[in-house]
C-alpha cells in the first residue's frame, strides 16, 4: 500500500542574525531530519513542546515552506511550489485545521458561505451556488452543527461550534489529508472529547488522513493510530499509542508520559523531573539533543547522534540505551 | 541604547538625502532651472555662465552630486528679486519665526498638558465636557480665522492690541495666541486620551488597592506612563507649529521665514523656496530626533530591551 | 449564542412607550451627531444644486449695490447675505466656493484613501524590498509638514486646478497606508486571510472579498480624519493666494478677500468663516461617533 504521505530526511533550517544587526549567523534548526509515511485514513500524531519543530514539520508537509534539505511526496508526487498555480489546486487534496478558529474565520461572512468558499474556489466555473450551498449545508450537518445556525457569524457561536465550522470547511472538498495544528487547545475539555469524536467520525466516513499535531499526550492518545515524539527539530520515539504510554522506550517520552496528571487516590506514579536548559534550537547539543536533560545520559550519548531504529516490538526509538548500544550507569543505591 | 541611538541617526541623515532628493527632482522637473533660478532679464551670458557653474550641461547624476555638495556647503542660489544669497537672506529671518514660535510651543504645552490631564481626571463632568468642547473649537476652527477674529476683537473693536507688524513686543501678543491655541487643543485631546487609557490600566487599581492616595496613584503612576506617548506627539507639533507660522505671519505682517515663504512661491521665487523646505527639512528632523531619543530614555521597555540585545 | 428563550411579555403603557422609544432614539443618534449629519447633508445639497441655487452669477457685478450688508443688519433681500467690495452677491458667491472646497475635499480624499490603502496592501502582500520601500515613504511624508511640501510644490509647478487637486490628494495618504498594513500582516499571517489563501484562493479574492471589507470601516473612519484636514488645507493656502484661483471661488478665497474689508464689511469674512468651522465641525463629530460606533477598540 503507497503511503498517502511521505516524508524524507525533512530539514528546515533558518540563518538567524544572532547581537542584532551586526551580530554573526547562526543557523537555527527548526526541523532536523524527520521521515515518516502516513497511510490514508489513518491518523499520525506529532507530540512534543513548543519550540520542538511540529508546526514547522506541518508546513513542509503541507508545502507551505520548501525544505532546506530532504523531501516530501504527496500520493507519490513531489509537492508544487509554494503558492503556484499548481500547489493551489493540490488544496483540494490536502488541507490545514488550526488552534484558533475565530482567527481562521472571516468575522463578516457567515459561516455557510464559509464553508462554501472552497467550492466556490475551485468548482466555481463548473457549480451552481444553490448546489453549492446545499453541499456545505450537508457538510455542516455531517459536523454535527445545527441547521439554525447555518447563517449565524463566526462571533455568535462558541468555540466547539467554530472548531466544527472550521472542519466543515476543510473537509467540503473531501481532501485525502487533513493536518490538524492544535485543533482542541483553546477548547474546554469536555467540547474536546467531543471534537475528538467528531475527528474520529469523519475519518471513518470519509476515509480522511490526518496529521495530528499537539503537545497534550492525553488528547492524542484517543484519536490517533501512531504517534511520533519529537524532540528539537527530531523523532525520538514513534509507534502505537498504547505501547508508547504504557512503556515508553525514550527517556523524553518517559518524563513525558509521567508528568500526565492522573486522578488516582493512591498514586503509585513517580514524577520525573527533567533539569537543564529548555530546548534552544539555535544551540542543537552535539551528539544527543536531549542529553543535557537526560537522567540517565551516558558518554555516548555526548559523542553520537542516536539513528531512529526499530525496536523488537516495531517501536522506533532514537537512543543508544534503550537499544542496549551503551551500558546504563549503575546508580549508587 | 547606543544601538537605538545610531539607528535613529541613520534614519536622520537618509531623510535629509531624501529631501534633498526631492528637491532637486522637483526643480528638475519644473523647468530649465538655470532660467528658473535666475531672474528673467538677466543676459543670456549671466544664464550661460550660471548654467556651467551649476554644472547643467553635465549627466544628470553629476549634476546631483554637485548639488548635494553645494547644498552641504550651504550654496543655495541666490534670491530672484534682490539677488542676495538665498541661505543668508532666510537665517536673517529664522529670529523672527522663533520669536513667534517659542512661546507659542511653550503655549501649547503650559495650556495644553493641564487641561488634558484635568479633563480626564474628571472624566465626564462639567470640566471634561468644557474642555472638550473648547478643544473641538481649536482644531476645527482654522488658523486665519482664529487670527482674524483675534484680530477682529482686540484690534478693531477693543482697539487693546495692534493688529500687524512687528515694531513691539506687543506686536507678538496675538500671533502667539493665535499659534499656541490651536495646537494646545490638539495636545489637550491627546493628554486626556493617554491619561483615560493609562487611567483604565489594572496597575492603577492595584495602585490605589495598596493604599495610596489617588494624589499619590497619579502623580507616581498614572503620569509618567502617560507622558509616553504624549512625548511623541510632540514631534508632530513641532510639524504643525511649522505650518501655523506660515499662515499667522502672513496674516498678521510678521516678517518671519513663513510670510517669506509665502511671498517666494507667489513669486516663484525658487531658490528661496528651495532653502526654506531645507531648512525647514533639518528642523524637523532633528526635532524627530530629540523625540526619538527623549522617547527611547523615558520609556524603560524601551532601555531594557536595548540593554538585553547589546 | 443560539438561544431559544423567549422574550418576557410585557403590556407597555402607550406614553411611556414613546418616551421610552425617544430616548433610545436618542441614546442611539445623540442630537449633535444629528445636526452634523443635517450640515453635511446641506452643503452635499449646496454643492450638487450649486447652478441653480445661486440668486445671481457669482461673478456678476453690481457696482452701484457695493459692501450691502446682510438682510439681518439692515440690508435688503436682493442680497440676503449682503454684496462685496465690487458688487458681488455674497450668497452666490458662497454657493459656488462651496461646491469647489467640497469637490476638492471629495476628490482628494478619495485619492488619498486609494493611493494610501493600495500601498498598503502591496506592503504587506510582497513584505521584503517593496514594504522597506513604502515604509521609507511614509516616514519621509510623515517627518515633514504637509503645508510646507505642497508650497513648495505650487512653488515650482504652479496652480492649476488638477494639479492643486491632486496635490491635496497627496495630504494624509500615509495614514491609510499604516493601517492597511498593519491589518493586512495581522491577517494574513494568523487570520482570515491566510486560512483562504490555504484554501487555494488567489490574491484578487483574498484582498477583494476579504481583507477590503474588513478594513473598509477602519478605512472610512480615517476618511472623516483627513477630510476636514484637506478642506483647512485648501482653504489656507486659498486664503494666502495661492490655492485656488480668481476668477474660481473657494471658502479660503473668500475670506482672503474679505480680510481688508474686515472693519468695514466684516460679513464678507465671517460667512465663508463660519461655513468651513461648521463643516469641519460637522465632520469630526460624524467621524468620532462612527468610530465608536464601527469599532470601540479603534483609539
Amino acid at each position: 500500500m503507497t503511503a498517502l504521505l511521505e516524508a524524507d530526511a525533512l530539514a528546515r533550517h533558518y540563518a538567524v542574525r544572532q547581537g542584532g544587526w551586526l551580530g554573526h549567523r547562526v543557523p537555527l534548526r527548526a526541523v532536523d531530519g524527520v521521515s515518516f509515511r502516513l497511510a490514508p485514513a489513518r491518523t499520525l500524531a506529532l507530540v512534543g513542546e513548543s519550540g520542538c519543530g511540529k508546526t514547522t514539520t506541518a508546513k513542509l508537509v503541507l508545502g507551505l515552506i520548501p525544505p532546506s534539505a530532504g523531501a516530501v511526496r504527496f500520493e507519490g508526487a513531489p509537492l508544487p511550489k509554494p503558492n503556484s498555480a499548481a500547489w493551489r489546486a493540490a488544496r483540494q487534496k490536502m488541507q490545514m485545521v488550526y488552534q484558533d478558529p475565530l482567527g481562521a474565520l472571516d468575522r463578516r461572512v457567515p459561516v455557510l458561505h464559509q464553508v462554501e468558499e472552497p467550492l466556490a474556489i475551485h468548482h466555481g466555473r463548473t457549480s451552481v451556488a444553490a448546489e453549492r450551498r446545499d453541499r456545505a449545508r450537508a457538510m455542516l450537518e455531517a459536523v454535527g452543527l445545527q441547521p439554525h445556525l447555518a447563517m449565524r457569524y463566526p462571533h455568535e457561536l462558541s468555540g466547539g461550534q467554530r472548531q466544527r465550522v472550521v472542519l466543515a470547511r476543510a473537509l467540503i472538498l473531501e481532501p485525502a489529508l487533513i493536518v490538524a495544528d492544535e485543533p482542541v487547545s483553546a477548547l474546554d475539555v469536555s467540547i474536546q472529547a467531543q471534537v475528538l469524536n467528531l475527528f474520529e467520525d469523519l475519518q471513518a466516513r470519509f476515509g480522511v488522513a490526518f496529521l495530528f499535531i499537539s503537545h497534550d499526550l492525553k488528547v492524542v492518545r484517543q484519536v490517533s493510530h501512531e504517534v511520533a515524539v519529537m524532540y528539537l527539530g527530531r523523532i525520538v520515539e514513534q509507534g502505537s499509542p498504547e505501547a508508547l504510554f504504557t512503556d515508553p522506550a525514550h527517556p523524553y517520552t518517559r518524563a513525558l508520559v509521567a508528568a500526565i496528571p492522573v486522578v488516582r487516590r493512591h498514586s503509585a506514579r513517580t514524577r520525573i523531573v527533567l533539569e537543564g536548559d529548555p530546548p534552544n534550537p539555535i544551540a542543537v547539543p552535539p551528539g544527543c539533543p536531549f542529553h543535557p536533560r537526560c537522567p540517565v545520559a551516558v558518554a555516548a550519548c555526548r559523542a553520537e547522534v542516536p539513528a531512529l531504529k526499530p525496536l523488537p516490538d516495531g517501536r522506533l526509538v532514537a537512543c543508544h540505551l534503550a537499544h542496549g548500544e551503551a551500558a546504563p550507569l549503575r546508580r549508587a543505591a | 541604547m547606543l544601538r537605538y541611538t545610531l539607528s535613529r541617526l541613520l534614519r536622520a541623515v537618509l531623510t535629509i538625502a531624501a529631501v534633498v532628493t526631492f528637491a532637486f527632482v522637483v526643480l528638475r522637473l519644473s523647468g530649465d532651472p538655470a532660467l528658473l533660478i535666475m531672474s528673467v532679464d538677466a543676459p543670456p551670458e549671466a544664464v550661460e555662465a550660471f548654467r556651467k557653474s551649476w554644472g547643467l550641461d553635465q549627466p544628470v547624476w553629476v549634476q546631483y552630486l554637485r548639488y548635494f555638495v553645494q547644498v552641504a556647503h550651504g550654496d543655495f542660489g541666490q534670491s530672484m528679486r534682490d539677488g542676495r544669497p538665498a541661505l543668508e537672506l532666510v537665517m536673517e529671518r529664522v529670529p523672527a519665526t522663533l520669536a513667534l514660535t517659542l512661546p507659542a510651543f511653550a503655549l501649547k504645552l503650559l495650556l495644553g498638558i493641564p487641561a488634558g490631564i484635568y479633563a480626564a481626571l474628571h472624566r465626564n463632568r462639567l470640566a471634561d465636557r468644557l474642555t472638550m468642547v473648547v478643544s473641538v473649537a481649536g482644531f476645527t476652527v482654522p488658523s486665519f480665522v482664529l487670527a482674524l477674529l483675534l484680530v477682529l476683537v482686540f484690534a478693531v473693536n477693543l482697539g487693546w492690541l495692534p493688529s500687524g507688524g512687528a515694531e513691539s513686543w506687543r506686536h507678538a501678543i496675538l500671533p502667539v495666541i493665535t499659534l499656541g491655541l490651536a495646537g494646545a487643543a490638539v495636545l489637550a485631546r491627546f493628554t486626556r486620551s493617554a491619561m483615560l487609557e493609562v487611567l483604565g490600566q489594572p496597575y492603577i487599581r492595584a495602585a490605589s488597592a495598596k493604599g495610596l492616595t489617588w494624589r499619590r496613584v497619579v502623580t507616581d503612576h498614572a503620569l509618567p506612563n502617560a507622558a509616553i506617548p504624549t512625548v511623541t506627539i510632540v514631534g508632530f507639533m513641532v510639524g504643525s507649529l511649522v505650518a501655523g507660522a506660515v499662515v499667522v505671519e502672513s496674516v498678521f505682517s510678521w516678517p518671519g521665514v513663513g510670510r517669506l515663504l509665502v511671498v517666494a512661491v507667489a513669486n516663484r521665487d525658487l531658490a528661496i523656496v528651495q532653502t526654506i523646505l531645507l531648512v525647514i527639512a533639518a528642523t524637523m528632523v532633528c526635532a524627530n530626533l530629540v523625540v526619538d531619543m527623549l522617547y527611547g530614555w523615558i520609556d524603560p521597555r524601551l532601555r531594557t530591551t536595548r540593554a538585553a540585545e547589546a | 449564542m443560539a438561544s431559544d428563550i423567549v422574550a418576557p411579555i410585557s403590556l407597555p403603557v402607550p406614553a411611556a412607550r414613546t418616551k421610552g422609544a425617544i430616548r433610545r432614539f436618542l441614546e442611539a443618534w445623540p442630537p449633535m451627531v444629528l445636526l452634523g449629519l443635517f450640515w453635511i447633508g446641506l452643503m452635499l445639497t449646496v454643492a450638487l444644486l450649486a447652478d441653480l441655487i445661486t440668486p445671481y452669477s457669482y461673478t456678476a457685478l453690481d457696482l452701484r449695490g457695493r459692501l450691502l450688508p446682510p438682510v439681518f443688519m439692515d440690508g435688503s433681500w436682493r442680497h440676503v447675505l449682503g454684496s462685496d467690495e465690487l458688487g458681488r452677491d455674497v450668497l452666490s458667491r458662497l454657493v459656488v466656493s462651496i461646491r469647489m472646497s467640497v469637490l476638492i475635499a471629495f476628490g482628494a480624499t478619495i485619492i488619498s484613501a486609494t493611493l494610501g490603502t493600495s500601498l498598503g496592501l502591496l506592503a504587506a502582500h510582497f513584505r521584503g524590498r517593496v514594504e522597506q520601500v513604502v515604509l521609507a515613504l511614509v516616514d519621509f511624508q510623515a517627518s515633514m509638514p504637509f503645508m510646507i511640501i505642497a508650497l513648495s510644490v505650487l512653488a515650482f509647478f504652479g496652480n492649476a486646478l488638477p494639479l492643486f487637486i491632486a496635490l491635496m490628494g497627496l495630504n494624509g495618504w500615509e495614514r491609510y497606508t499604516r493601517i492597511a498594513r498593519g491589518l493586512t500582516i495581522a491577517a494574513n499571517e494568523q487570520g482570515y486571510a491566510n486560512a483562504v489563501r490555504q484554501l487555494g484562493a488567489g490574491p484578487s479574492r483574498i484582498y477583494g472579498l476579504h481583507v477590503l471589507p474588513n478594513i473598509a470601516s477602519t478605512l472610512i473612519v480615517t476618511m472623516t480624519l483627513t477630510f476636514p484636514e484637506i478642506i483647512l488645507l485648501e482653504s489656507g493656502l486659498s486664503f494666502l493666494g495661492l490655492g485656488v484661483q480668481p476668477p474660481m471661488t473657494s471658502l479660503g478665497n473668500m475670506v482672503g478677500y474679505g480680510r481688508e474689508y474686515i472693519t468695514r464689511a466684516p460679513w464678507i469674512m465671517l460667512t465663508p468663516a463660519t461655513v468651513i468651522v461648521l463643516t469641519t465641525l460637522s465632520i469630526s463629530l460624524v467621524g468620532d461617533w462612527l468610530r465608536d460606533r464601527l469599532d470601540p477598540t479603534l483609539r
